[in-house]
């Protein structure tokens, strides 16, 4: 089957908008697509409410300070205008974030999250989304070589 | 031989590709599928979309203001 591996590096909502169709749309084409979030994507696996976790105190600082989750995420440019993108995109049946990172889990997309980056950004697995399986770069270069597509966003 | 009908008119990139992918998975093969869409992409989303799984494009075109395919499901997407 062929395979196809995205980097979810940014955390912003344009760029997650744009990493999650295509998610979908090289899994519709009946792709094995593995998405690998890093970084500033992280908080897009993030729930959307406060979890209960022991931090250290600069750990929690990042934490509350970076979005918790899609919904929180922001346009990488004209950021001011998030809210009004976010509706003309409702008004033109465009499916919301949410939506197309669940789908992306139901139609068998892989997500991975980066456990450096968990580490570096104070973040622990029960901050996280279900579904996720937990890797490193060993992981990311393996399904890459065998990937006809990767980008990294 | 049965048929179904997905109409994803109004509906946004990538709806009309994901909502097609899920009537031909149901069917069965030699089942006739007929997708109504609005997207300008579809016209060419379908295409592509058809010659990656296999599954043959009977008749692609633009009506008046919507796209409408026939596709014939081949055989069982994986």
């Amino acid at each position: 089957m062929t395979k196809n591996a995205i980097i979810m590096f940014s955390g912003d909502f344009d760029k997650a908008m744009a990493g999650m169709i295509i998610a979908n749309g090289a899994a519709a084409m009946g792709n094995e697509v593995t998405v690998f979030f890093t970084f500033w994507g992280l908080n897009l696996l993030r729930k959307p409410g406060k979890v209960k976790v022991k931090k250290t105190t600069m750990d929690a600082m990042f934490g509350s300070m970076m979005p918790r989750g899609p919904e929180k995420a922001k346009l990488s440019k004209m950021t001011w205008a998030t809210g009004q993108m976010k509706k003309t995109m409702k008004r033109k049946h465009v499916q919301e974030i949410t939506e197309l990172m669940t789908q992306a889990q139901a139609m068998g997309v892989k997500f991975i999250a980066c456990t450096m980056s968990m580490d570096v950004m104070g973040i622990q697995k029960e901050e996280l989304i279900d579904g996720l399986e937990f890797a490193g770069v060993a992981t990311y270069i393996g399904t890459a070589d065998e990937s006809t597509i990767t980008l990294f966003i | 031989m049965a048929e179904r009908t997905v109409d994803v008119r109004g509906k946004a990139c990538p709806q009309p590709i994901m909502e097609t992918m899920r009537a031909v998975k149901a069917a069965a093969p030699g089942d006739i599928i007929t997708v109504m869409a609005t997207d300008e992409g579809f016209y060419n989303d379908i295409k592509a979309w058809c010659q990656k799984t296999g599954n043959e494009l009977v008749k692609l075109e633009k009506r008046i203001d919507i796209y409408v395919a026939i596709i014939k499901k081949k055989e069982i997407l994986k």
